[in-house]
């Protein structure tokens, strides 16, 4: 048994843009549902005020932050803060580039040991649900959800005007 | 929010911690390179350790009876499937060599604590745990966890990346088919958990995290890594079936089929046991994923039962617990799962036990209290059967012990002592061979024949052509899988994925296979494994090479058993499988064993008996 010292991986940075990105069209769609949509608004609603999520891709990838400030879920941007209640981690950006673009869903993902969870579980599968139902606002088209998901719920004429709405506000401006 | 720097363990540590429960010391055997290449790990490895070190004739629950849990070189690479460790023991139930495999949290914390396997020996004066990492082994006082269930005492031994296994109250009390909890997950069959409880050991605990593993060949091992999750993301039966439904996707391929146990075997279908069915559930319980860790197929469940949530039962349960005793109620089913799992004790084994009571019952031989199709009673009896009290205590010693003490030989669907899994010989007669040739008794994972001839419908099911080639390939092949080790399922998929098997139209392959086996055994390309296996440990491993280990981990486990009375007058299947026709079979055929031993002994190189002969012996460097 040998002791190695650390290899500094090369750089991917198509990868990382692309998880950038990604985190940040998911903070500020997160951050837009979490207004209408019931279920989300239910979990979101059990957190304390000030409680801080973060996602991040290990060792030193793109990182999505996320706190309930005033009652309600806003993206904070990408700068890691000193402390969270709940840190999602990618095991590196092969895992969170599977994940996030989207190949992969998260549970699949935690099953395979490409996802770990710091801090409370209770708090981390409120975020998994509501990640759940984020995705069908984010990916209509069932041929993609149905790799990410159990089950797929039906659309309707009110989700598709959420959709919309995320897409063309939420995103965007953060409304 | 920074990750510790941990050491690495290249290949694999080859240490395997040997304790001796009498004086409370431990050592360290170092595995050598030959027996590593010969029997490649886990349950293989386990079996060479306990041949070298067992005498013929020990007490299955005496102090001379050896435990060894044996993680594979696989564990803790991130290799597709690879959550999973082994433990092999003599069984209390059969009296034979018995292993049993587990997804649970304890292997891979065992592994990265820098341990190749665990030994445990001679039998502790009062109840112990066991507290395992890098530097050894530390022994705590267990009378305080004593009586608990399997999860209350995992509740009280995890720390955060600590992996428990554990038994319950039913190994405490010696119960036959006792089981060994490692999580939500369990080394089930065999009464390995009694072999824990006989020598006093409640739980042993490890803690790892302390050493990282990394292949000795990484890029082929990535390569592999690679193209086995293609594989099991482009097969139906592991990306859709079995990631959707769970091993309850059988329910409806067995109904259909005729092969599912129906009262105690004697029928194959019910029109109700589309209730039982993966489809059903999944819907009906809102199913979430539950699984070993790492897993690419997803095949464990968990749903909303009555309000709570509890582990989805898995097929064989759901068959030996449901149709199998008369009943179609998921929810009920969930229940008594929990309380098998909290108590420690094997589903199969203790839904075949209540089966025969309910024959006996009927037949006015033994009177449990429990009749086909009624409810009330059972979940107080596996309580019973868990402490040993009243009836259950005779339930506990497992249907063959009661056919021998009441009568009802005939009903007592067992081999060698081991309740049959989910599936009727009787319509599928290659896995009737593997039933009654499989060292650990009525075994399904031995040679998982039924796939062939049910599922994918490549081999007639009631025909016995090139059956005993089949069951002797996939005997062998499952015993390599099992020593890698990971998991059974992705035999879907690394070996019908390949191109050769994936182009190839079905009816070709099933002509070819059904007609020229030898041939058809020769073209199918499982070359993942020894891939998976060799990139892990730089040992140059070849197909042949991986298949020839198999079959010297089959020829040793039946050797040892053999040292310990079995012959040919074991390799039976119960007399209501060779004897009686059931209702869904308007041919009502049976098994033709006879004719398929022969063939078999044949190909394995036993005698006409059935005990291995000594060139064979001799070619695989067993004695």
């Amino acid at each position: 048994m040998k002791s190695y010292e650390p290899v500094n991986a090369g750089r991917k940075w198509f990868k990382e843009l692309v998880s950038k990105i990604v985190f940040l069209v998911l903070g500020r769609a997160f951050q837009s549902a979490a207004k209408f949509d019931p279920l989300i608004r239910r979990e979101v609603a059990e957190w304390r005020e000030g409680f801080v999520l973060v996602m991040r891709v290990l060792p030193s990838g793109p990182v999505m932050v996320m706190e309930k400030s005033g009652g309600l879920i806003r993206h904070k941007g990408s700068k890691l803060p000193d402390s969270a209640d709940v840190t999602i981690n990618f095991k590196n950006i092969e895992c969170a580039f599977l994940v996030l673009t989207p190949q992969m869903g998260a549970a699949q993902a935690f099953a395979e040991n490409r996802l770990s969870v710091a801090g409370d579980l209770m708090y981390a599968m409120a975020f998994t649900r509501c990640l759940n139902v984020l995705l069908t606002y984010l990916y209509p088209l069932s041929f993609i959800t149905k790799r990410l998901l159990k089950r797929i719920p039906p659309m309707d004429f009110l989700k598709f005007g959420r959709i919309i709405y995320i897409y063309c506000l939420g995103i965007p401006f953060g409304l | 929010m920074e990750e510790t720097k941990k050491d690495v363990i290249l290949g694999t540590s080859n240490r395997v911690l040997e304790v001796d429960l009498t004086s409370r010391k431990y050592s360290v055997y170092n595995v050598k390179e030959d027996e590593r290449r010969l029997y490649l790990g886990a349950k293989g490895l386990g079996l060479k350790l306990l041949f070298d070190r067992m005498q013929p004739g020990a007490d299955p629950l005496g102090s001379d009876n050896m435990l060894a849990v044996m993680p594979g070189v696989l564990l803790g690479t991130g290799g597709p499937c690879s959550g999973r460790f082994h433990a092999v023991s003599k069984s209390p139930l059969t009296g034979l060599f018995s292993s049993s495999s587990c997804g649970g949290p304890f292997g891979m914390q065992l592994k990265t604590a820098g341990w190749d396997g665990l030994i445990l020996k001679g039998k502790s004066e009062t109840p112990v745990w066991l507290e395992i990492d890098s530097d050894g082994i530390t022994f705590h006082d267990a009378s305080e966890l004593w009586g608990l269930d399997t999860e209350e005492t995992q509740k009280k031994l995890s720390a955060k990346k600590a992996g428990v296994m554990a038994i319950g109250p039913a190994g405490e009390n010696l119960v036959k088919y006792a089981n060994i909890a490692s999580g939500h997950r369990f080394l089930g069959r065999g009464g390995l958990g009694a072999v824990m409880g006989s020598k006093n050991v409640k739980a042993v605990v490890a803690n790892g995290g302390k050493f990282q593993i990394q292949p000795v060949n990484s890029k082929k091992f990535e390569k592999a890594k690679k193209r086995g999750t293609k594989y099991i993301n482009q097969n139906e039966m592991s990306s859709f079936f079995l990631r959707k439904y769970g091993t309850n996707a059988n329910v409806n391929l067995n109904n259909s089929a005729g092969i599912l146990p129906v009262n105690n075997f004697s029928n194959g279908r019910d029109d109700r046991a589309y209730k039982l069915s993966g489809e059903v559930i999944s819907e009906a319980h809102n199913t979430q994923y539950h699984t070993c860790k790492p897993c690419t197929i997803l095949c464990g469940h968990k749903g909303d039962f009555g309000g709570k949530k509890r582990a989805v039962p898995e097929f064989e349960t759901t068959a030996l617990m449901g149709s199998n005793i008369g009943i179609f109620d998921p929810e009920i089913i969930a229940e008594w799962n929990d309380i098998c799992g909290k108590m420690g004790m094997d589903t199969i084994s203790a839904g075949g036990t209540m089966a025969w009571a309910m024959e006996a019952a009927e037949k006015g031989i033994f009177d449990a209290g429990l009749r086909f199709g009624e409810k009330a009673g059972i979940a107080e009896m596996l309580h019973d059967i868990g402490y040993a009290r009243d009836k259950g205590q005779e339930l506990g010693l497992g249907s063959r012990a009661l056919s021998e003490k009441y009568g009802g030989k005939d009903f007592a669907i067992h081999v060698k002592g081991l309740e049959m899994a989910a599936y009727d010989p009787r319509g599928s007669f290659g896995q009737g061979l593997a039933y009654a040739v499989a060292n650990r008794g009525a075994c399904h994972l031995s040679a998982y024949l039924v796939a062939l001839e049910v599922f994918f419908g490549l081999l007639s099911p009631k025909s016995i052509r090139a059956k005993a080639e089949f069951v002797k390939f996939f005997e062998s092949l499952t015993n390599g899988i099992n020593s890698l080790q990971t998991c059974q399922f992705t035999m879907y998929s690394y070996t019908l994925e390949p191109p050769l098997s994936r182009f190839t139209p079905d009816t070709t392959l099933g002509i070819l296979m059904q007609n020229i086996p030898q041939l058809a055994i020769a073209l199918m390309d499982f070359s993942l494994y020894p891939q998976l296996w060799s990139s892990v440990t730089g040992i140059k491993m070849s197909s042949a090479e991986f298949l020839k280990a198999g079959d010297r981990i089959q020829v040793l486990e039946r050797y040892m058993n053999t040292r310990e009375g079995v012959t040919r007058k074991d390799d039976t299947l119960p007399p209501r499988m060779l004897k009686e026709g059931r209702p869904c079979d308007p041919d009502k055929l049976v098994v033709p064993l006879e004719k398929l031993l022969d063939r078999y002994y044949r190909l394995r190189g036993y005698d006409s008996n059935g005990i291995p002969k000594d060139e064979t012996l001799r070619n695989f460097g067993i004695i």
